[in-house]
């Protein structure tokens, strides 16, 4: 008789090794003692297809090469834009200025003038100068002997003329015994007797005939003079153009010798010349308002135009100049970034001002925007900014497809105003746009915005990783260097900068990567530099002479505390028994399965109770996460696989009468992803061949129809929430969590968690397949199928296959029963 | 003499504007007081009374119908107007001053300016006559 008791099974997967849970740095491949001693890193780390892309877009100057630098937040696209502008723009040209003048010959046109750079505030300058001379000059011209005997010239040629004619008709009056009497308001006629006027009585007297002949004649000479006063506007008219003529003849050599100096100072510019010349028009049209007193001047001189465009109340402003772009004392080309790129930021607005009681505008008051000051250079823009402003992405597009800026206010554009406004001339735009946005945008516009593509060519996609390896740890260290500079942090050691790259590498989700995420990065530096200084102060010394890796870790660990209070709820609510959740013993049909959450950019992980109950049925797989809605579609469909890969590996040739139901418990929160269906698969198969699970392990994984164990996100952060939660029960030496052994590269565990292991205290096991961890869970062996097609005996899967097989036999007698009893009415049923 | 005030005629139009300024600065000179005189034309107000009183406006052109007391009321004005003028003149100076309308053909205001210095613009230049 063999008393020896069967060898325990020992599952083919071994625990890793602590070595293998974290990828550390090699002291060898970072020589330095602190990064005061490294040179700074001038190009952008890990990003040569972004850095690419940037100079191939910059550099190409035909249409539509616009820029948009894509990836998350913190990843320093804003900088590295920025400083590869920077280091171009300086030998780029200077853009010209420009400026808005006032448009003579169609006053709510107003004319853009182009002119060197600085060009803008000299001509501003020398118009006030010009007007200036104006005010001098043109009343000094008028205040002349010459001038003064030539008007009164005219104005008594007139006078002159009315008297004579007068004075011959009141000449012959008298020859006929009738005077021409002054009235106050004209003209009258009387007959006279003697040297004075008739009385009536007198007239009366007279014979009949010598009155009709005083009648007739005073009718005559009425009619005479009537005519002849009529014929006077008219004279008064030809002395008003003769005296124009002549102010404008003397006002003419007053404003040309002004501005002649000036229009021959400009005649490269025929653009500029041209308004000189039309400048010279208008004063010469306007001279009277030169000729008023100087404090009626100046009560008028500068106000603003009254209603639309009319400048009667404001003869001054309309030689004003509006210098809207000016690009004096720069080098190079612009970079302008807009942090609030709104329609009116972006294309310039129309400003109004309040005069009398209404808003009134001018050309004096037309601002320039992003567009203007960016001209000929580069504008960095925020996408998602850009297109939550109301039409601020149209009046972009608009402008870069026209290629040119036109002002114009969203009332018009929408053209839900009609009221008389400016219409300033449009300006030629020559710019390079980079839009900086999430992903999402970029391919959303890309989709959904058929101009997108035409404007946008260039996707400058930044990278949120990059392979980790001795010379990227030392260019790692460079860059954490550079910013340590920069942001005038104390230098970190060699330490200090190790503990970083791991931290950061296990922020990448995976040990061969290290992420790049600046904003992130800049913030533990500075973190880190706040708990050495923190540190050296209750030391009692002045400032920490360098940063060590407790002092990273002190900052990584305070980062951690200030943000778990949920994940210490949660585990709270374990410890008490309210959440329910072993970590010791078995049980059937019961597995910990691990989910990550994610609040605020704070990951972590949670074991959550997963069971599975089955019986004889119709071969449905229920789902109640999925039943009830709170399962998502990557989390049903990671479900529907599990039935696909029990009718194909067990009892293929049969039916599959399989009820079974799956639930997360107490989860009353949404599910979301796939990384649970290895653990689901596991209760499944333990709930069918009745086998208990090992309640010390907790199972991350998704599984495919042929069992195969695949990759998921988020390893580090379950392990350690499972471990978080067998360290506060106290650590078994049982307790391990199952892993996809394509995720073995992606550990980067805490400290504690490689202590534990290294201890023996826990274990983490990479397993392949279904069969693997099933092994590891039960401690049975999964069994393979022999060449009778048969599991062996007393395996997992031959208690599997059993089960579904005596379901199925079931399944076919219940079947031919139902057969038999149509066939024979009456007859006895047959039961299963 | 000097005592006895300047009478100056103050109708509208030049002549009487530059009278008036050249009396201002004798009557200052002299210290004495100055009175201005506007004449009413007798003359118009007989017109007005008569059948061919129609006026033809200097600007209309038109001739309308006069009445004297229509006649009378535009000479009244006239005086209003010129004894303003005046006052305005005399405004800002020391000089004493008074006004006074005289009929063309009122006998005794002709007769009371014989007390006074009377102003006038002779052929050979302004001239005080009674002097």
């Amino acid at each position: 008789m063999d008393l020896t008791l069967p060898p325990a099974f020992v599952p083919a997967v071994r625990a890793l090794s602590a070595e293998a849970l974290c990828r550390r740095c090699d002291p060898a491949d970072l020589p330095f003692e602190t990064t005061e001693t490294l040179e700074d890193l001038p190009d952008l780390l890990g990003q040569a297809r972004a850095a690419e892309a940037i100079e191939f877009g910059i550099g190409i100057r035909s249409e539509g090469y616009n820029l948009f630098a894509m990836g998350p937040e913190g990843l320093g696209r804003r900088t590295a834009v920025r400083r590869y502008l920077e280091r171009l723009a300086p030998a780029q040209a200077v853009p010209p200025d420009w400026c808005y003048v006032f448009n003579f010959q169609t006053p709510h046109k107003p004319r853009a003038l182009r002119l060197p750079p600085s060009g803008g505030a000299r001509l501003k300058r020398e118009m006030e100068h010009l007007v200036e001379e104006f005010r001098v000059s043109i009343p000094a011209a008028f205040d002349t002997d010459e001038y003064r005997r030539r008007r009164q010239e005219i104005e008594a040629e007139v006078t002159d003329r009315q008297d004579d004619a007068i004075g011959d008709i009141g000449q012959r009056a008298h020859g006929q015994g009738i005077a021409l009497l002054r009235t106050p308001a004209g003209f009258g006629f009387a007959p006279v007797q003697g040297e004075e006027v008739m009385e009536p009585e007198a007239f009366r007297k007279l014979p009949a005939e010598e009155q009709r002949r005083i009648e007739s004649g005073i009718d005559a000479l009425q009619e005479e003079l009537r005519t002849l006063l009529q014929a006077v506007p008219g004279w008064r008219r030809e002395a008003q153009k003769k005296l124009r003529e002549l102010n404008r003849e003397v006002a003419r050599a007053a404003v040309d010798s002004a501005i002649n100096d000036l229009r021959v100072a400009y005649r490269s510019q025929p653009e500029v010349d041209q308004y000189l010349g039309e400048v010279q028009e208008d004063v010469l049209e306007r001279t009277e308002f030169f000729l008023q007193k100087e404090s009626e001047q100046a009560a008028a001189a500068f106000a603003p135009p009254q209603g639309g465009g009319d400048f009667e109340d404001s003869p001054l402003r309309r030689y004003q100049v509006n210098v809207v772009m000016e690009h004096a004392e720069e080098a190079g080309a612009p970079i302008i970034y807009e942090d609030n790129p709104t329609h009116g930021n972006l294309i310039g607005r129309i400003e109004h001002m309040s005069f009398m009681g209404t808003l009134v505008t001018d050309f004096t008051l037309i601002k320039a925007g992003a567009l203007h000051r960016a001209n000929g250079g580069y504008l960095i823009l925020d996408a998602w900014k850009m297109l939550t402003e109301p039409y601020a992405w149209e009046a972009l597009k608009r402008a870069l497809r026209s290629r040119e800026i036109r002002i114009e206010s969203l009332g018009q554009s929408l053209s839900l105003v009609s009221t008389v406004s400016l219409e300033p001339e449009p300006i030629p735009l020559d710019l390079k746009i980079v839009l900086i946005g999430p992903r999402m945008v970029y391919y959303l516009l890309h989709a959904y915005d058929p101009e997108f593509s035409e404007l946008f060519k260039v996707a400058v996609d930044f990278e949120e990783e990059m392979d980790r390896s001795p010379e990227s740890d030392l260019l790692f260290a460079r860059l954490v260097a550079t910013l340590a500079r920069r942001e005038k942090l104390a230098p970190f050691d060699r330490g200090a900068v190790m503990r970083v790259i791991e931290h950061w590498s296990r922020n990448a989700g995976d040990a061969d990567k290290l992420s790049i995420q600046m904003r992130g990065l800049l913030d533990l530096l500075r973190e880190a530099d706040f708990c050495a200084r923190r540190t050296a102060r209750a030391g009692s010394h002045d400032a920490p002479k360098r940063i060590g890796p407790d002092d990273v870790q002190a900052a990584i660990d305070a980062a951690e505390r200030r943000a778990s209070r949920v994940r210490e709820k949660l585990q709270e609510e374990v410890e008490r028994g309210r959440l329910l959740l072993d970590t010791s013993g078995e049980r059937v049909g019961q597995v910990n399965g691990l989910s990550v959450m994610q609040l605020a950019g704070y990951s972590f992980g949670h074991p959550t109770r997963i069971t599975a109950r089955v019986r004889f049925g119709g071969g449905h797989l229920i789902d109640i996460e999925r039943e009830v809605a709170l399962g998502g579609p990557i989390h049903s469909k990671g479900v529907l696989i599990l039935s696909g890969y029990l009718s194909g590996r067990y009892a293929p040739n049969r039916p599959f009468p399989l009820s079974a139901s799956l639930v997360f418990e107490q989860s009353y929160g949404g599910v979301e992803g796939d990384s649970a269906s290895s653990a689901e698969l596991y209760a499944l198969l333990s709930a069918i061949g009745q086998v208990p699970l090992k309640q010390s392990l907790a199972v991350t994984g998704s599984v495919n129809q042929h069992g195969d164990v695949q990759a998921i996100g988020g390893v580090n952060e379950k392990i350690e929430g499972f471990f978080a939660l067998c360290k506060a029960r106290g650590l078994t030496g049982q307790q391990g969590v199952l892993i996809p052994a394509s995720n073995v590269g992606n550990l980067m565990l805490k400290r504690e968690v490689i202590e534990a292991v290294s201890q023996g205290l826990f274990h983490i096991y990479p397993v392949a397949t279904v069969d693997e961890g099933m092994e590891i869970l039960t401690g049975l062996p999964a069994g393979q199928r022999n060449a009778a097609g048969h599991f062996p005996p007393e395996t997992i899967n031959a208690r599997v296959e059993q089960r579904l097989v005596d379901y199925a036999e079931r399944s076919i007698a219940l079947t031919a029963g139902k057969v038999l009893k149509r066939r024979a009415p009456g007859g006895p049923a047959i039961t299963p | 003499m000097t005592s006895r005030r300047i009478a100056v005629r103050v109708n509208d139009g030049d002549e009487a504007r530059e009278a008036l300024g050249v009396a201002i600065r004798l009557a200052q000179a002299r210290g004495t007081e100055i009175v201005g005189i506007f004449v009413e034309d007798v003359r118009l107000l007989r017109w007005a009374a008569s059948p061919f009183a129609r006026e033809i406006g200097t600007v209309t052109a038109q001739p309308r119908p006069r009445d004297p007391a229509a006649m009378q009321r535009a000479l009244r004005l006239l005086a209003e107007e010129a004894r303003e003028t005046f006052a305005r003149r005399l405004a800002g100076t020391s000089v004493q001053w008074s006004f006074r309308v005289v009929s063309g053909g009122d006998p005794e205001a002709l007769e009371a300016l014989e007390t006074e210095l009377l102003f006038v613009k002779t052929p050979a230049g302004w001239r005080l006559i009674g002097d």
